[in-house]
């Protein structure tokens, strides 16, 4: 079908569409279907085309195509990495090495261009340190490192250290906290690790872009406590993204803007640490310890292991306070999870990622289930056997001492509120009219791109993703919230369904801490610090904000396109303490 | 109708928090239905019945609960008034509420309407309609009495485009 396609130029752009411009037409295959469905033969992909084109979609969501839409692409140029570069010259990407640092080391790390090969196909990616993801940082709790960071990339970078709570100079905002590393510049960051678990590292510039085309990785922060978490088999660092490619390439970039502003970029192919197929062998009995990220624009992940039976050990930034088990895991932008998996038969179990994806046009739901790797149980037994420790749900009572101190905020009066919305104004009329009548329904989660022609279409000079304080009715950048070091400050995030496109948003607090207090009036009874929380369409939220690091720090929507569509916030945390 | 409910419901919902913060939701009320909240509207057996069925997501350590494959895990607390003596109705000694696909090929007894005429249970499907009966018992696992009240989930709201002239050969909007 793809053949039948045609390349028309309007305006220095270009734009697939049907064979007859004026013909009803239907939405473009996913050609990518399948991935490691990148299995059309006869392909051969180097670099990619920069040329605008609609987006690759789903086989449930093909169909017809909104009228009117046909010769209407984005208002931005396209862009892809490595303009003019003959990809053949970049360095090859390798599989991410695991660097241990300890108190005191300096590290370099490195952005550049690379080339990429993803299902036999090549493409012009990013990269630090040359790998995909990025180097996996092993570092001791309360360790500090210093990073020296080089940009080598065709467009300005910086590197936040995403939920380490460290000094503000070092968080990577540019223009909140430095500037802008430029194409050629370095910056060195010191880098603080008070607190164990699993972190993550990406840009703060077009993250967008440079973070869905690699430019990210973890940090494994150890506890000196040898029981921090039981016993298991083996570890497994997991960095989920997706990136969207068609029969030419990559799928372009907004150049001056992001695109896909509505609903964020979902990418077609699903990757575990840069490949689109895990794969993991243990022995018969094994505990696996998985630490999840989810490094995606956009997407939220539903993820079980085949059946294996799961145990919820940690988040974001803590433990919870008690174990417990799980049937899936519920990732979203920016959040981490641990959980412990019991693989007791041998055989093959599917990492999945299960959901049920709607598409707008239909008003359907479609069963979706991604397969992003298999995990192979031999028959040889697992030794030692820790089958036991694993059907021990601990009680983490270092966690719920510390939360103690806590506990008498958690009724105190809402200090700020956060409603999120949105603006969308000067869309082309036909995808207007569509908005404007699909009113009926969003799902408290946008598990995929239900719209993706018209997603394209939207780019953040039309759409404003909106944080507004109500109190104030200051929004965005105009917030400028105070508080004294070591305040605890209650929030209430509240996400307005009755936007004109509402949608799911994880909300990140950058240098600080919190625990999700209430979830739409429901108690949360088994807390664990967090960095990031999900805020489903309609939802209501209570965070309680341990203030604790001073310093200029922003909030924004973890989802790539909404934060460049003015989905953040600064707040200000002063050194002078609240007391003691 | 719809943004009165809203008005009703989210003012109760509220009514242990911020009430700024809820009449600035009440507000917003209208524009599509509520997602938490069906509001459940009398059959011509019990014209005088009212009702709603208020949704929430079930409790989860993650950001929302759902299933292994991917189902919304709704906990739905139905609460009626209005309603006439089941007996009046025929051989029935109680009112269930239901939960069913919008086909009505999957069916869950929530349960019996108690003497506060409320009734609580999970839902995990996509698409679902709430409604109420009158049965001779409290334990059957389909309802065969007069139904008296009944509503739908928004997510059975979503409309089908594929084949209106937006999409499909009718005049462009100008």
């Amino acid at each position: 079908m793809l053949a039948t396609l045609g390349a028309v130029v309007l305006s220095d752009r270009a734009v697939a569409q049907g064979s007859k411009p004026d013909s009803l037409r239907t939405r473009p295959p996913d050609s990518m279907a399948g991935m490691p469905g990148m299995s059309e033969s006869g392909m051969a992909m180097v670099g990619g085309s920069g040329a605008l084109r609609m987006p690759p979609m789903p086989a449930y969501m093909q169909g017809p195509m909104l009228r009117g839409m046909e010769k209407v692409p984005p208002n931005v140029t396209a862009f892809l990495p490595g303009e003019g570069v003959d990809p053949m010259t970049l360095p090859v990407a390798i599989a991410r090495r695991v660097i241990t640092l300890a108190d005191g080391d300096t590290f370099d790390l490195r952005a550049t261009l690379v080339r990429r090969t993803l299902g036999g196909h090549t493409f012009v990616m990013y990269a630090y340190n040359g790998q995909y993801p990025g180097p996996l940082l092993r570092v001791e709790q309360n360790a500090t490192v210093m990073v020296r960071f080089e940009n080598q990339l065709d467009m300005p970078s910086s590197v936040h250290w995403h939920g380490v709570r460290l000094d503000t100079g070092s968080d990577g905002v540019p223009g909140m906290t430095q500037e802008a590393v430029p194409a050629g510049g370095t910056f060195l960051y010191r880098v603080h690790f008070p607190d164990a678990g699993i972190y993550w590292y990406h840009p703060h510039v077009r993250e967008d872009i440079q973070q869905n085309l690699g430019l990210f990785g973890n940090i494994l922060v150890a506890s000196p406590d040898p029981a921090y978490y039981s016993p298991v088999t083996r570890e497994e660092v997991l960095l989920l993204d997706d990136v969207l490619i068609d029969r030419a390439g990559l799928f372009p970039f907004g150049g001056e803007a992001p695109d896909f502003t509505i609903m964020g970029r979902f990418g077609n192919v699903l990757l575990v640490n840069g490949e689109p197929e895990y794969h993991l062998t243990v022995p018969r009995g094994a505990v696996v310890r998985f630490f999840l990220t989810d490094a995606s624009n956009s997407r939220t992940y539903n993820l079980s292991f085949g059946g294996a039976p799961l145990k919820l050990v940690a988040s974001d930034a803590s433990r919870f306070e008690r174990e417990e088990m799980v049937r899936s895991v519920v990732l979203a932008p920016a959040e981490r999870y641990v959980v412990e998996a019991l693989f007791d038969s041998s055989g093959t179990y599917a990492l999945t990622n299960q959901v049920q994806a709607i598409n707008h046009v239909t008003g359907e739901f479609y069963p979706e289930v991604d397969t992003l790797g298999r995990i192979t149980v031999s028959a040889t037994r697992a030794a030692p056997d820790y089958g036991g420790a694993f059907r021990t749900l601990r009680r983490n009572a270092a966690i719920s001492a510390e939360i103690e101190r806590y506990r008498p905020y958690f009724d105190r009066p809402v200090d700020h509120e956060l409603d999120l919305t949105v603006n969308i104004q000067g869309l082309p009329i036909p995808l207007v009219t569509f908005m404007t009548t699909d009113t009926m329904y969003f799902p408290p989660v946008e598990w995929n791109d239900g719209m993706p022609d018209m997603n394209w279409v939207a780019t953040g000079k039309e759409t404003r993703w909106i944080m507004r304080d109500p109190a104030t009715g200051k929004e965005n950048m105009d917030i400028a919230w105070r508080f004294k070091r070591h305040d605890v400050v209650k929030l209430r995030l509240f996400n307005d369904p009755q936007a004109m496109h509402p949608m799911s948003h994880p909300i990140h607090f950058h240098g600080q801490r919190f625990l999700v207090l209430d979830r739409d009036g429901v108690p949360n009874e088994n807390l664990a610090w967090k960095d990031t929380v999900l805020l489903p369409v309609g939802s209501t939220v209570d965070i309680l904000l341990d203030a604790s690091n001073p310093g200029t720090w922003m909030a924004h929507c973890h989802i790539s396109e909404h934060l460049e569509s003015g989905m953040h916030m600064t707040f200000v945390v002063d050194s002078a303490s609240a007391g003691p | 109708m719809l943004f009165a409910a809203c008005v009703v419901s989210l003012a109760s919902r509220e009514a242990g928090g911020s009430e700024r913060a809820a009449a600035r939701r009440a507000d917003r009320c209208g524009l599509r239905p509520p997602l938490y909240r069906i509001e459940l509207t009398p059959t011509e057996r019990a014209p005088g019945a009212k009702g709603v069925a208020r949704l929430r997501p079930a409790a989860s350590p993650f950001g929302l609960p759902v299933t292994v494959d991917g189902h919304l895990v709704l906990d739905v607390e139905v609460s009626a008034a209005g309603l006439p003596a089941p007996a009046s109705l025929g051989p029935y000694s109680v009112f269930v509420a239901w939960a069913t696909s919008p086909n009505l090929d999957q069916v869950r007894r929530l349960g019996s309407l108690g003497q506060g005429g409320e009734a609580r249970g999970q839902v995990t499907w996509n698409k679902f309609m709430v409604f109420v009966s009158a049965e001779a018992s409290t334990r059957g696992e389909h309802w065969s009495g007069p139904i008296v009240l009944r509503g739908m989930s928004a997510s059975g709201y979503m409309q089908n485009f594929s084949a209106h002239p937006l999409f499909n050969g009718g005049v462009p909007p100008c």
